[in-house]
């Protein structure tokens, strides 16, 4: 199971990410962002996948409202995409 | 080291900071506030006229260094700014009217109650409805514009001032005010206040410390994590002032406090409204000044000139209560930042 970041310029973007996912019955929530990733205190989206994480990012991608995309592994988070 | 931890000890550090100022000599219940800090600085620097609080704080200085210390050692030192810049100018403004109307910041609130000062109570519920009116603003779609990335030299600018500062202190030419008597007059030797600042600063920095961010986590995602540093601090505050023989569990004779309920709680709820639209209490601001966001500067100056508003037209509180010139300007300030936060909200045509 693979777990993953989202960060946002906005709460109201996270809100809006979130319920695209939760019609998908993705197990996620809405979190303040790590220190790691960034001393504002913002929020965040935490979801976890094991299958089709492509397709789920591409979603969240299209959304167009995430900042970035990182991927927690041994305690350390990856960056996967960022909206520039 | 669990994050629980980590945040319970950053705030004992903080409050021991605090605590060991007021033993080397700042005002009691005072031990660090950004916004008296802030105002005294404006006072020093002749914005306003009222000596008693005149006097260029090290603290403030400190934390704004040992916040860009840490920051920059820890590789999270970068600049950007550039969003919403004279809307975060007023809003900063006004939130210091609120500071100064309740007599303190949030900061300074932590520390009252642990002080015993009972107004800082009223003051604590009236926070915790601004934070909470300013989450219904967030869910609606509240943000203000995206920063970006600045050039690198920008970043410099806030620590380099803090430096000019400190030279102006340490020379203090006769332009400078330094109050002889009243709160700005009670004050810790210069190094002692500037090692607090530089400790307080870095501590914020590494553990992202915000007086409001704790509430409005609880609020938003009942995560209880990062109010644990204010509470940790208050704690600790609590015990050096019973150590210290200086807790009064009272509504009166509190130390650079005043009564009036009502204003207490309202000028309390401006400031935690607030804080929540420029995403951080003053103290925060500070810090992330610290760490290179240009937008915390600008936060920084508005709260500066908001200071020298306030006493230049009796907009401040004392221990007597509130000035009619008070109590419009808080009511002023509601009206401009229910506006700003309407005017700011992102919905769907927006899109």
């Amino acid at each position: 199971m693979n777990i993953f970041i989202t960060t946002f310029h906005s709460h109201y973007d996270a809100m809006c990410v979130y319920s695209v996912l939760s019609k998908e019955d993705m197990k996620a929530k809405l979190m303040p962002i790590p220190r790691k990733l960034s001393s504002s205190c913002g929020t965040c989206l935490r979801f976890e996948s094991d299958t089709g994480n492509e397709d789920i990012i591409n979603k969240i991608i299209s959304t167009n409202e995430c900042e970035a995309i990182y991927i927690y592994k041994n305690t350390k988070y990856e960056l996967i995409y960022k909206n520039n | 080291m669990n994050m629980k931890l980590k945040n319970i000890l950053a705030g004992a550090v903080i409050g021991i900071v605090a605590i060991l100022s007021v033993c080397f000599g700042n005002p009691v219940n005072m031990g660090i506030c950004s916004a008296c800090f802030l105002r005294d600085i404006a006072g020093g620097l002749n914005l306003h006229h009222v000596e008693t609080v005149s006097y260029i704080r090290p603290e403030i200085i400190g934390i704004i260094l040992g916040a860009f210390l840490m920051s920059y050692i820890g590789k999270s030192h970068y600049s950007r700014g550039g969003s919403s810049v004279i809307t975060r100018f007023v809003l900063a403004f006004i939130m210091m009217i609120g500071c100064l109307v309740f007599l303190g910041c949030p900061f300074r609130m932590f520390l009252r109650i642990a002080g015993g000062d009972l107004n800082a109570v009223i003051g604590l519920v009236g926070f915790v409805v601004g934070i909470y009116t300013g989450t219904i603003f967030l869910k609606k779609g509240f943000s203000l514009e995206k920063n970006h990335e600045q050039k690198a030299y920008e970043s410099f600018i806030m620590p380099i001032v803090q430096i000019v500062l400190l030279v102006l202190l340490l020379a203090a030419p006769a332009y400078i005010i330094f109050a002889s008597k009243g709160p700005a007059s009670m004050h810790a030797p210069i190094y002692i206040s500037l090692i607090g600042g530089l400790i307080v600063g870095a501590v914020a920095q590494r553990s992202g410390f915000c007086s409001a961010g704790g509430i409005k986590n609880i609020i938003l995602f009942k995560d209880f994590t990062f109010v644990l540093i204010p509470v940790s601090m208050t704690v600790v505050v609590f015990v050096g002032n019973i150590l210290l023989h200086k807790f009064n569990l009272s509504l009166y004779n509190q130390p650079i406090a005043h009564t009036d309920a009502l204003w207490n709680f309202l000028s309390m709820c401006l400031v935690g409204l607030i804080a929540v639209l420029l995403g951080g209490c003053p103290m925060r601001q500070l810090v992330m000044s610290g760490e290179g966001n240009n937008d915390s500067s600008v936060v920084i100056l508005g709260l500066i000139a908001g200071a020298a508003f306030s006493h230049n037209f009796s907009i401040a509180a004392s221990g007597e209560g509130v000035d009619l010139s008070g109590k419009i300007a808080v009511i002023a300030g509601f009206i401009i930042a229910f506006a700003i936060a309407l005017l700011n909200l992102k919905n769907e045509k927006s899109k």
